[in-house]
């Protein structure tokens, strides 16, 4: 019988289990989903704090299917989420953290980027339209869904991370301004974006 | 020699496990009764596939009894789940459970003997033979409640000098019976744990110690279990406190994963945490007064649709980010010293960005924008003409003095025929709009503003065969002439 949420551990802290992960290309880190006792969890957090010194850590390593897999925590960018202690469980009192880039929750409207983050079953379109047009500066109207995510899509400013362990999804949303505007002010010439939705019957 | 014997061998490998037989499973649940009141708590700490502990409970009377148990083997530890409340599947002495929590201790454990210690580190505290059975004894023994019942289930053998000592010590009531089932040799003991100071007279001890030693060394064979118990039967005392700790000391992945399922922790909240960014905003419920429009323009709220009167059509979007204002101060102070201080004021910028979506218009498609801020770098595609970038913020005060008004003969003609008003154009030069000047030239009326230079300004007028007209403000102030280029 498959085990119903896989759990990896991490390395380099034996007292802590991953049941989901997701990172981007380079292996930053972007969402964590950690289970451990308070102590662990805050040595865990110490050391990531501590970074290069001390007894610090500036990576870990999360196993997964047997494959050690590296992820650098760029903590300046990070923000924790952590439960009270859940008391009488098999193995006494647990925390439930939740470590990530705090642009999971807060898109960054200076640089036009923002993570989006899923659980498994989301449709992930209907989460990240309103995303992209909180994001977004320029003004998309809401029958514009379409072609909109289909250009961001081909030009790769919307991308789901491969890096992603357990019942997440994370997408990344870099707008590129000067060719959405472009791309964009060509469609709306082409009379493919209008200000009236098309309804087709 | 071999590593161990082949029959020991078997034994180890089913890790102990001797499970007990029905026969005497009944016959010694007879000997117990419940409390008459308040909730049992009963633990098996080798529970096996857990049949033991559950008929217990169900002798005890089932939804007044708590039963705990830990299992070492995976398959029976999930086979003793579906029959008990709280099993832990791990090794006993990898467990931390909070002592005097039982009141009944249902202990059949491992038989065999603990590997030598050469090392001297083992968990077995004692000088006796080293058995597994005294070890999950000396490990248990604290766990069970003062006044709970004891049910041990052990080969007659184990019974060695010391066990039997530590049974006496520990225990009142003891009695001792044979296993229905003769295969293991097994013995069942019954006890009620007991302080020392309550034990009961030496003399008494002295003798029910004696017997244990007989029974154990073979020298005496111990009774049948009654087929009906003729004594007062052992009362499992209600639990007198919440039991605070029962868990595995190790994390394991697998049960781990099982309560995570269970407790979920953060998951429920997960569109609530990560969820909020981008929730579809709801169209107002009414039309908008110029107070909502203000404030939501202000807010960076405005999103939309726009029609103008004239038939222009916009799609636009507010927004407003914060900017830092930098201002430099220089001071000099008598004594020729300068300092420098910087000051950086906070200031919210709205900037609203439309694409023109007027059929046929020339700018179809382009992004227009409008902002009160002074830096266009962020709109590089703007394009020129039709850009509407009214400054919200007042321009800067021009002050410089005129001087006296000249007026060219020609322009003197032309005005007098009325085809120029120059009002307007002079207000435009004394306001500092240089009107169609080259951008050096304008940069350069600025800076004649501050170090007294010529100012020149040019715009185009309509007035004849005219177009163009220049004012022209001397550098010492004294005059301002006003000219057509021709007069130059």
């Amino acid at each position: 019988m498959p085990s119903p949420t896989p759990l990896f551990p991490i390395e380099e802290c034996n007292d802590l289990f991953v049941d989901a992960c997701a990172c981007d290309e380079q292996r930053n880190l972007v969402f964590l989903s950690a289970w451990g006792r308070d102590t662990a969890l805050q040595e865990f957090l110490a050391r990531l704090t501590l970074g290069t010194t001390e007894d610090g850590l500036s990576q870990f390593h999360i196993v997964v299917d047997g494959r050690s897999l590296p992820v650098f925590p760029n903590i300046d960018l990070l923000e924790k989420r952590t439960t009270r202690q859940m008391r009488g469980t098999l193995f006494g009192s647990l925390i439930h953290l939740w470590l990530f880039d705090r642009r999971c929750v807060q898109p960054d409207r200076a640089n036009h980027f923002a993570y989006a983050l899923l659980e498994n079953g989301q449709s992930p379109h209907q989460r990240l339209w309103p995303l992209i047009q909180d994001t977004c500066p320029l003004p998309l109207l809401p029958h514009w869904q379409e072609q909109v995510m289909g250009l961001l899509t081909q030009h790769d400013m919307l991308q789901l991370l491969p890096g992603t362990s357990g019942a997440v999804a994370a997408w990344r949303l870099t707008l590129q301004l000067d060719v959405l505007e472009t791309a964009l002010g060509e469609l709306i010439r082409q009379g493919q974006l209008s200000t009236h939705a098309q309804f087709e019957h | 020699m071999a590593l161990m014997f082949p029959r020991l061998a078997r034994n180890f490998a089913r890790n102990g496990y001797y499970p007990t037989d029905e026969t005497t499973l009944e016959l010694t649940l007879q000997a117990l009764a419940p409390s008459p009141s308040g909730k049992m708590r009963i633990f098996d700490p080798c529970a096996g596939e857990g049949v033991a502990l559950a008929e217990a409970a169900h002798a005890l009377g089932r939804d007044r009894v708590e039963t705990y148990a830990v299992e070492y083997d995976q398959e029976r530890a999930k086979h003793s789940k579906t029959l008990l409340d709280c099993v832990l599947h791990s090794d006993l002495m990898d467990t931390m459970i909070s002592r005097q929590a039982f009141g009944l201790l249902w202990l059949n454990p491992p038989y065999g003997d603990l590997v030598a210690d050469h090392a001297g580190a083992s968990q077995y505290q004692g000088n006796g033979r080293r058995r597994l059975e005294k070890m999950f004894y000396q490990r248990t023994l604290p766990l069970l409640q003062y006044g709970g019942v004891l049910v041990l289930i052990v080969p007659h053998y184990v019974l060695d000098d010391e066990l039997c000592g530590w049974l006496c010590n520990h225990f009142t009531e003891l009695r001792i019976y044979k296993a229905a089932d003769p295969t293991f040799k097994q013995v069942v003991i019954f006890g009620i744990r007991i302080r020392r100071q309550d034990l009961a007279r030496p003399q008494e001890v002295k003798n029910v110690r004696a017997r244990l030693q007989a029974i154990g060394a073979g020298t005496l064979s111990a009774e049948a279990l009654p087929t009906s118990w003729p004594w007062e039967p052992y009362r499992v005392l209600p639990a007198s406190n919440e039991l605070e700790h029962f868990y595995r000391i190790s994390l394991e992945p697998e049960q781990l994963s099982e309560e995570i399922k269970r407790l979920r922790g953060m998951w429920p909240d997960f569109t609530l945490h990560f969820g909020q960014s981008g929730a579809q905003p709801r169209p107002p419920v009414r039309e908008l007064s110029r107070w909502h429009l203000a404030l939501a323009l202000a807010a960076g709220a405005i999103s939309g649709v726009v029609k103008s009167k004239t038939g222009r059509v916009l799609v636009l979007k507010g927004d407003t980010y914060k900017d830092k204002v930098r201002k430099t101060e220089f001071t000099e102070d008598q004594d020729g010293n300068v300092s420098e201080v910087r000051i950086l004021t906070d200031r919210f910028v709205p900037i609203i960005r439309a694409w023109d979506m007027t059929p046929g218009s020339a700018n179809q498609g382009r992004v227009i924008t409008i902002s009160s801020s002074a830096d266009t770098a962020d709109t590089p595609h703007e394009p020129d003409e039709a850009v509407t970038q009214p400054t919200l913020t007042p321009p800067p005060r021009v002050t410089f003095e005129p001087g006296r008004l000249v007026l060219t003969q020609s322009v003197h003609h032309l005005i007098e025929h009325g085809h120029l008003d120059p009002s307007t154009y002079l207000r435009r030069h004394f306001s500092g709009d240089w009107g169609e000047l080259p951008k050096e030239d304008w940069s350069s009326n600025q800076r004649a503003l501050t170090y007294g230079d010529r100012l020149f300004s040019c715009y185009d007028i309509c007035a004849g065969d005219e177009t163009r007209l220049w004012i022209i403000t001397e550098a010492d102030r004294s005059a301002t002439t006003v000219l057509l280029p021709s007069d130059y």
